[in-house]
């Protein structure tokens, strides 16, 4: 960053000062007051007159002449720049002319103290990196990329703009390990270039490191496509140890990136399937060395189906404590072709037990000729025909979420105030200004992409198939929903799931945003798609902004405890935590909203501490798949992890169950994702309280 | 329509291994388990659960269902058992009954059977709360082993069950298709000073071992 005392060949006004000062300078440097570097930094970076900027830069050195100040320093200087900017009312200059930090005491907490914004992100000095570098990269985005109005209406909680953070990166990112498997490890500015493997250690070392390669330039999760179908190739002849210590090595070594950026994990999916997939049966097989096989990938469904058998294997052992993996997270398919797979009913007792045993399953349904790929929380994409032309080289299937931006929708049922037609208006505004907020990020990214090698984005234009790695054509922009049981609770009265008729204007939202998310989408020429937002920190955020400023009607309808602070707004499109529901109603009801969401939506069964048969599960996701429209299914278990006796137990407690020590952890699903509950921020922990698990009841 | 009944779960996956199961729970008992979770079923001083409320369940729900358990309780003393089996019988369902084995039920009329071995038959009111005639409790172990599905279950409850009383139930069982020892829960209990801890899972595996001596399977809930 520019900052005063940096030597610059800028315009000099020529008067010397005589102010016997010595400025402490951002290059950690103390160098003599000189007024001319006001002078420069004003011409430099703003829009200011020459007059204009002397005659400010006179102005300051005459107040720090009478402020009688003992230490100086360049920021200050610059605050105090802008205080007379602001007295000569050039309020455009002092906005360009904006310092972006962190006050003090904040940096103070945030080395000392621990993120709550992302469960997945333990405390360490690259975790407080990672917060420092967000916060002002947060600034930079709400004062550069984005308009005012934009930035205003994120502030304000209108909308919420998911990872400003990360605002130089896109969302997050879907592709197929073909690409590894036929180029090698090819990274822009690596020291070095692998060839294309010809073991499968070498070829999970080089995904691994391709992963964390992506997490760098990826806001969010990293997901990989019909995992081990294109692992198969590398596995004929492997025996059953192998097979497993390369699972073993797989799941560890994901596992185990809490190492690499921010000290965070790389939220990483596998696509799983017991069958060869419809679209990937033709396809010619690349096996070792990058070589074409002659065979077809459907010649491989005895290794493919080894493989995942192994991976589930590792998943159902745990770490070495016992505990689930929090990652990388096996995204199941489920298929008509699966059910007509041999076979299907032992692997689905497998996947089931894990399910039950550990949580690790996601169940995700491909119905009729549907083919998804599924990359984080919840998010997938449905292939669609020039994606299914892809296929036929799989290593050009790379997708990509832009961003990701969540309406409020509580918020709009309060400023409608019962009209229907007012509410309907509302939402209409806020997905205009959703869609001018995914333009002004595409902008913003696009002009990183046009540096190309030399930009900041390099490693998304490598090209080495004819086409830049990051296929902006494909990219999707995500419209995520929060609070939509709060909306309906407002504006009718009832939560979803006490009246049909509340669920059905629920429905009637939700099919509205669709259409019209459509419709503005193809006017700016955006793949504009709704999702379920994850909405891990954002439904305490927006729940704790409504609570402020609309604060009769939200206090009505905001769930968690107000005495704690430990508030939030249901999930998107989810029924209420705490009803007491069972799971059929559940998964019956939530799904309706399923196929009204494209980008990928959940179900979550919330089982606490009891542990249901494996064949009972899978008798539940059979009629699941075939007697509803739900999309996606997890079973989530909650464990105490003894950090004295290092045993786990289920159910969240106190204390260990086995040597009655506090010093335990709990886990348990935060939103998408497994994770430790003392990292969670105060709404997630009053969900946590109110989660219905599915006890019985009298 | 169908009074008595005292609780229903919609969906359980944990109470018919293998099985998506609605759980009907009855009130009234003959026996005062002292380790009893579901007293205030015992006491019968529950409110009834509406019967609607289960039939619009299963018009809306039943596609799910594959059986439904009949619990309490001591069910086969329900004044209505045989035509609330009927009635399931004729929506599809299959039953599952749960019994402490102390009646003359004809259980023929149901699909499985889940039968209390609660203690070694010299013990049994220790365990039951009550006298219990043990003829009766013999009769029905040898009832229920001529059924095609049943399992025998023992609450291994410290200080009414340990390994001795397993190889005495043993005994009892020898060649039983399917025995599962069950975790005891501490926490509500009929009997206050049963507010105990429960064996540690190590214990529960010796007995396990032994279980399998006499038995053709042992499956241990709950750990």
């Amino acid at each position: 960053m520019l900052e005063y005392g940096k030597e610059k060949n800028g315009e000099k006004d020529g008067d010397a000062t005589d102010l016997a000062l010595f400025v402490r300078t951002s290059d950690e440097e103390i160098r003599e007051w000189n007024r001319n570097k006001i002078y420069e930094a004003l011409v430099r970076e703003t829009t200011i007159s020459k007059d204009a900027a002397r005659i400010i830069s006179q102005e300051v050195e005459k107040l720090i002449g009478e402020l009688n100040i003992k230490v100086l320093t360049a920021p200050l200087i610059r605050e105090l720049t802008n205080v007379k900017l602001l007295e000569y009312g050039l309020e455009d200059i002092r906005k360009q002319h904006s310092r972006l930090g962190v006050p003090l005491y904040d940096v103070k907490n945030i080395i000392l103290s621990q993120n709550k914004e992302n469960a997945n992100v333990p405390h360490g000095p690259e975790a407080t990196n990672l917060t420092l570098a967000e916060s002002i990269k947060k600034q930079y985005a709400l004062t550069e990329v984005f308009s005012q109005e934009v930035a205003d209406a994120h502030m304000r909680g209108d909308v919420h703009l998911h990872d400003l953070g990360m605002v130089d990166r896109p969302y997050c990112s879907g592709q197929n390990i073909e690409y590894i498997k036929r180029f090698g490890l090819h990274l822009p500015g690596a020291l070095s270039i692998a060839k294309p493997a010809k073991h499968p250690e070498v070829l999970i070392e080089q995904i691994i490191k391709f992963s964390a390669a992506l997490q760098g330039t990826f806001a969010g999760a990293i997901g990989w496509d019909a995992f081990n179908v294109f692992m198969a190739p590398y596995l004929v002849g492997v025996d059953d140890t192998r097979m497993k210590q390369l699972a073993q090595i797989l799941i560890f070594e994901f596992a185990q990136q809490a190492v690499a950026r921010g000290g965070q994990s790389i939220f990483s999916d596998l696509n799983l399937y017991w069958e060869i997939p419809k679209h990937f049966e033709d396809v010619p097989a690349i096996g070792p060395g990058g070589k074409f096989t002659g065979n077809t990938y459907a010649d491989y469904l005895e290794e493919s189906q080894r493989f995942v058998k192994a991976l589930f294997e590792v998943y159902r052992e745990g770490d070495a404590m016992g505990r689930p993996f929090f990652f990388p997270k096996p995204d199941t398919h489920i298929t008509e072709k699966f059910f007509n797979t041999e076979g299907h009913e032992e692997f689905l007792n497998l996947i089931c037990d894990v399910a039950a045993d550990k949580g690790n399953t996601y169940f995700i349904f491909d119905r009729g000729s549907t083919a998804k790929i599924s990359e984080c929380c919840r998010l997938s994409f449905n292939l669609d025909e020039k994606d299914l032309a892809d296929a036929k080289e799989p290593w050009k299937m790379r997708y990509s979420a832009m961003q990701n931006v969540t309406v409020n929708l509580p918020r709009i049922a309060y400023r409608a105030n019962g009209d229907d037609s007012k509410l309907f208006g509302e939402l209409s505004s806020a997905l205009e200004l959703v869609a001018r907020a995914h333009m002004q990020k595409k902008a913003f990214i696009s002009g990183l992409l046009s540096a190309g090698m030399a930009g900041p984005l390099a490693l998304l234009t490598m090209d080495l198939d004819g086409e830049q790695y990051y296929r902006m054509h494909r990219a999707t922009f995500l419209v995520g929903m929060l609070g939509l049981n709060e909306m309906v609770q407002y504006h009718t009265g009832y939560q979803m799931h006490e009246s049909k008729e509340a669920l059905k204007f629920g429905l009637k939202v939700i099919a509205y945003m669709k259409k019209e998310v459509e419709r503005i989408g193809k006017e700016n020429n955006l793949r504009m798609v709704l999702e379920q937002t994850p909405a891990e920190s954002t439904a305490y955020r927006l729940a704790k902004l409504d609570l402020k400023y609309y604060p009769l009607q939200a206090s009505s309808v905001v769930k968690g405890s107000k005495e704690r602070g430990e508030v939030y707004y249901t999930n998107s499109t989810y029924f209420n935590v705490s009803a007491p529901m069972d799971p059929i109603s559940r998964v019956k009801g939530e799904g309706l909203f399923h196929p009204l969401i494209e980008a990928g939506a959940l179900s979550h069964v919330w089982l606490g501490e009891s542990k249901p048969s494996a064949e009972s599960l899978a008798s539940f996701v059979k009629k699941s798949f075939y007697n509803t429209q739900n999309a996606q299914i997890a079973f989530s278990p909650e464990f105490t992890s003894c950090l004295d006796c290092g045993k786990v137990s289920r159910g969240l407690s106190e204390k260990c169950s086995y040597c009655g020590s506090e010093n335990v952890e709990g886990i348990t699903r935060v939103t998408g994702f497994f994770s430790k509950v003392n990292s969670w921020n105060k709404g997630k922990l009053g969900e946590l309280k109110d989660r219905y698990r599915n006890y019985g009841h009298f | 329509m169908f009074e008595g009944i005292k609780g229903f779960r919609e969906a359980s996956f944990l109470d018919w291994d293998g099985k998506v199961a609605s759980v009907i729970f009855i009130g009234g008992c003959n026996f005062r388990c002292p380790f009893c979770q579901n007293y205030p079923l015992v006491f019968n001083d529950v409110p009834d659960y509406p019967f609607s409320s289960i039939q619009s369940f299963f018009e809306e729900n039943g596609d799910f269902i594959d059986g439904v358990v009949i619990t309490g309780g001591e069910p086969t003393m329900y004044k209505d058992i045989e035509e609330l089996c009927s009635f399931l019988k004729g929506k599809g369902f299959e039953i599952k009954l749960d019994t402490n084995g102390s009646t003359d039920f004809d259980y023929s009329t149901v699909d499985y059977v889940a039968m209390d071995v609660k203690a070694s038959l010299e013990h049994y009111e220790r365990a039951a709360g009550v006298k219990v005639n043990t003829e009766r409790i013999k009769n029905s172990i040898k009832k229920v082993r001529a059924l095609k599905e049943y399992e025998f279950r023992t609450t291994v409850v410290p200080g009414i069950v340990d390994e001795r009383s397993i190889e005495s139930i043993g005994k009892e069982i020898e060649g039983a298709k399917l025995w599962a020892l069950q975790q005891f829960q501490g926490e509500h209990v009929l009997d206050e000073r049963f507010k105990i801890r429960p064996y540690e899972r190590d214990k529960i595996m010796r007995m396990k071992d032994i279980a399998e001596s006499y038995v053709g399977e042992v499956i241990v809930r709950g750990i």
